[in-house]
């Protein structure tokens, strides 16, 4: 509660004060002036003054916070033109109103408060944050426009409070909580997305359905055949039988509706990067637009989430309600970061500590969550207990055994200070109060360099020490682990760390996690070859699949799927591939054969023309099929990927 | 989001003005009350800080001018504490202890303007990143809050008088010399005073602590309490799951160092 500011001041006051009493005997001592035993009347009236104001402005910002800070609320409201919101749609903006009154306790001199934006959502106008006083009775309101950066949820935590007296001697800092969690549907499909409904011919079907070219029940004559027994009647094409002197049938053409399914990837390694840029949101955009376009077209669309583990399928169908089902899924699915148990928690714990300090600096106080200064000096964690250790991690385990003989040395250096002084005081010198101020001051300064010294040494260690058990004591509340859960997460680090990402991500936290450390690739694969079987076994004629997978990082395993979509175009339906392209990279075009060279130069490859070479040999053996790969980068890859799946509905028209 | 505030100047704007003048009233004020106390050339020093933390802005200013009053009114204040036992209304303590605190106040308000109101929080993520300081707004500053100033300084100024008019003189205790026993008398009541209003904060925030609040402070409690214990199994578990643990690299140092040593004492023979 008291800053630096007031902390000196503090200190120098109850020196004033000590010093008022007993300057006359202190100042006889170092024999500078022997005046009488009286008290420094004036200094001491100083000191009391300046004191007793100090307590009592010190008494009343306690009673401030004790009595005004738990009765504030907060009232939140998200609204547009068009009125309140609880649903937001992603890449458009929404203003939020905050109101904040203080309904009884004291007058507060100086507040400064800020909501916490969520890290999904960009700030394009406005300030979430004030700062004057707050008198009883008053509403503070806060007006700012937000952006959501991509689908998912936008979850707003509360507001921050710092309070202050005029001075600066005094702070507290607290976090009034107002959770309000809001889902974020992907984009709405812009003007090229949409497909027109209206009929413009009267010899085109209806929307929704499309033309095959196989025998069915349509009105557009196929082919012409000779008469089986048991053909009706009704097709015999009697000009042609008439003509060629035997009975000829007439083929129509089937009249289908096309069935949309589209498989997102949904695995760890589709969720790496920052919120709102990683491959998976820009896959739900895709496939949200996909789904909307289909949907106008009255086209039928399912929709598979899988992953390492599993799959969630939900049949194709159409109307408004399975749309906004499918984009509910879409957006519930995009919200969720990697949970990997070998992320260092060296990345973590800054995050997290931070997090905790905005978010629940209640539960970091001293009074609940008090951790030994003690405790990392003489009981650190052993180097055989860390998952990676380093040999920092080694010595600072030893670094305690060295310390032991450390303060030995210390209380033998303290001796022989104290030896020397006396010995001092025996000679000639004890009347040279120059000679004395100086010995005490080498003394001094000394012995502090001596007590300093062994804090140059692993102070990142102990002070990480510190954020985790702090943070593993509030985790063990918020996550329920019971009364062992604080040991248990000080001393194992994956299960540290399996916490630590749960809590981030619960609070939308982004960590910027090491370029080496790759989520599993394992098992999305086997998945997809299920679903994508188990979704052909199911379907009618005329299915369109789109496969929106990261297929590049397992270009050696393809082999399961490529038969799994050699079963699905035997039968008659169409694949697409849409594949994420990593930001920043160039898209791979026709001029990439100077850039992505083959044979046996591939080890001299830099990473990105490795990339390169294995898109293009991966759509190589994917158009052997005759399934086409697309990229996904930029503004452009919805409308190319809808241009793409319009032109194999014509392929099908055509054929 | 922007909460920083451009750094007023001197006298544009009228609230930093304002404190700015009782600051310089508050140092006349100093140097007239030590004048009369009887410090020739001292009574320069204090007011030669006062001075420099208006100008310079520097905020260690006022602890500069309360040490060097402090030396001021004990090593040179000799007539002055031939008076000192008087027990009536001392008019030139009332007034250096005014002009004190209005110095202080109005200085340090004006800390929080130029420099910060908050201590910066340090960035966990970027150590090194720049941290802007909060900055209290200059616009803020109003009547009531210079007029509440005004008012309550001659207050200030007379409870200190009140209070040492309520000390013993003598000491009821031979052995003790009156300095001594006033300063036992003083610390006890401060130390009784504080204790009380503190247990009764800790009390209120005991009623006010929320379900996760409390439920730490029992985790925390149980935790030092069997703090070794359970240590001593989860490292084992850790250790368990992790598997056996790698002694070469320390062994290797170890070795290391001894070849090292060894080499160090065969070239110095």
């Amino acid at each position: 509660m008291l800053t630096p500011r007031g902390f000196s001041l503090l200190v120098l006051l109850l020196l004033m004060t000590g010093w008022s009493f007993f300057d006359r005997y202190l100042l006889t001592i170092a024999g500078l002036r022997v005046r009488g035993q009286h008290t420094n009347v004036s200094l001491l009236l100083l000191s009391l003054t300046i004191g007793l104001w100090f307590a009592w402005e010190w008494l009343l910002f306690a009673i401030r916070v004790r009595l005004t800070l738990r009765r504030l609320s907060i009232d939140r409201e998200l609204r547009d033109e068009r009125g309140p919101l609880d649903t937001l749609w992603a890449k458009q903006s929404f203003r939020v109103q905050v109101r904040l009154k203080v309904p009884g306790g004291l007058a507060l001199p100086y507040v400064h408060l800020e909501e916490r934006i969520p890290p999904t959502a960009a700030l394009i106008d406005g300030t979430p944050s004030y700062q004057g006083p707050l008198s009883v009775g008053e509403v503070i309101e806060l007006n700012y426009q937000l952006k959501a950066r991509s689908a998912g949820r936008v979850r707003f935590e509360g507001l921050q409070v710092h309070l202050a007296d005029l001075q600066g001697f005094f702070c507290h800092s607290t976090f009034l909580p107002f959770l309000s969690v809001h889902r974020v549907l992907p984009p709405l499909a812009d003007a090229e997305g949409h497909v027109p409904t209206i009929k413009r011919h009267n010899l085109l079907p209806p929307p929704g359905v499309h033309r095959m070219r196989r025998p069915g029940t349509g009105s557009e004559l196929l082919d012409l055949r000779d008469y089986m027994p048991g053909d009706p009647p009704k097709t015999i094409a009697w000009k042609v039988s008439a003509r060629r002197d035997r009975l000829m049938t007439k083929e129509f053409e089937s009249e289908v509706p096309v069935r949309c399914t589209l498989f997102v990837d949904t695995s760890q390694s589709m969720r790496m990067g920052k919120p709102g840029e990683t491959p998976l949101g820009r896959l739900v955009e895709i496939a949200s637009t996909v789904t909307q376009a289909s949907a106008s077209a009255r086209d039928l669309t399912g929709l598979c989430l899988f992953d390492e583990k599993g799959s969630t399928y939900v049949r194709p169908a159409r109307g408004d309600r399975h749309l906004v089902r499918l984009i509910n899924l879409l957006a519930d699915v995009a919200v969720e970061a990697p949970v990997l148990e070998q992320a260092p928690l060296d990345d973590l714990l800054p995050a997290a500590y931070q997090l905790a300090q905005e978010v629940y600096p209640e539960l970091l106080r001293p009074e609940v969550n008090r951790f030994p200064g003690w405790l990392p000096w003489l009981f650190p964690q052993p180097a055989w207990s860390v998952r990676q250790p380093r040999v920092r991690d080694h010595l600072y385990h030893w670094f305690r055994l060295w310390l032991g003989s450390y303060v030995l040395g210390g209380f033998i250096l303290l001796g022989l200070c104290v030896y020397g002084v006396y010995s001092l005081l025996q000679t000639e010198y004890r009347r040279n109060f120059s000679v004395l101020m100086v010995v005490f001051v080498l003394v001094c300064l000394s012995l502090l360099g001596y007590a300093r010294l062994p804090l140059a040494f692993f102070p990142d260690l102990r002070r990480r020490y510190r954020w985790r058990k702090q943070l593993a004591a509030l985790l063990s509340v918020r996550h329920g682990l019971g009364p062992g859960g604080l040991a248990g997460l000080l001393e194992d680090d994956e299960r540290m760390a399996r916490h630590l990402q749960r809590f981030l991500i619960e609070h939308q936290v982004p960590v910027e996690l090491p370029a080496n450390l790759k989520p599993p690739r394992t098992g999305k694969l086997d998945v997809l070859n299920e679903v994508l079987l188990r979704a052909v076994a199911r379907g009618h004629d005329n299915e369109l699949f789109v496969l929106m997978v990261e297929v590049l990082e397992v270009t050696d395993s393809l082999d399961g799927l490529l038969r799994a979509v050699k079963v699905a175009v035997a039968r008659h339906h169409r694949v697409v591939v849409i594949c994420p392209w990593p930001e920043g990279q160039p898209v791979p075009g026709a001029d990439d054969k100077d850039r992505a060279p083959r044979g046996p130069a591939m080890e001299w490859l830099t990473p990105q023309q490795r990339k390169l070479h294995e898109f293009h040999a991966m759509r190589r053996r994917f158009a052997r099929l005759g399934v086409p790969v697309i990229c996904t980068q930029g503004n452009d890859a919805t409308k190319l990927i809808l241009e793409r799946i319009e032109r194999l509905r014509l392929i099908g028209k055509m054929r | 989001m922007n909460t920083t505030t451009q750094t007023p100047t001197y006298w544009t704007d009228a609230g930093v003005a304002g404190y700015n003048a009782v600051c310089l009233v508050a140092t006349g004020v100093i140097f007239l009350a030590l004048q009369r106390m009887g410090l020739d050339q001292a009574a320069l020093f204090p007011v030669l800080a006062a001075l420099l933390g208006i100008g310079t802005r520097w905020s260690t200013a006022p602890l500069l001018l309360l040490v060097t009053l402090a030396m001021c009114l004990s090593m040179g204040a000799a007539r002055w504490l031939a008076a000192s036992q008087y027990t009536g209304l001392r008019i030139v303590d009332f007034a250096l202890c005014a002009a004190v605190l209005a110095y202080l106040l109005a200085f340090y308000r004006l800390q929080s303007i130029w420099s910060q109101v908050l201590p910066a929080r340090p960035n966990l993520l970027e150590p090194n990143a720049k941290v802007e300081p909060i900055r209290r707004p200059a616009r803020l500053i109003d009547a009531h809050e210079m007029g509440w100033l005004l008012i309550l300084l001659p207050i200030w100024a007379a409870v200190p008088q009140v209070v040492w008019a309520m000390l013993p003189r003598e000491s009821a205790i031979e052995v003790l010399i009156p300095p001594a026993y006033q300063a036992m008398v003083f610390v006890w009541v401060l130390a009784m005073v504080g204790l009380s209003v503190a247990g009764v904060l800790e009390y209120l925030h005991r009623c006010q602590m929320t379900r996760a609040e409390a439920m730490m402070v029992l985790q925390d409690e149980l935790w030092h309490e069997t703090r070794r214990e359970q240590r001593q199994l989860n490292r084992w578990l850790a250790w368990d799951r992790r598997g056996r643990p790698s002694y070469l690299l320390p062994t290797l140092a170890v070795m290391a160092g001894l070849i090292a040593l060894a080499l160090i004492i065969i070239l110095l023979i």
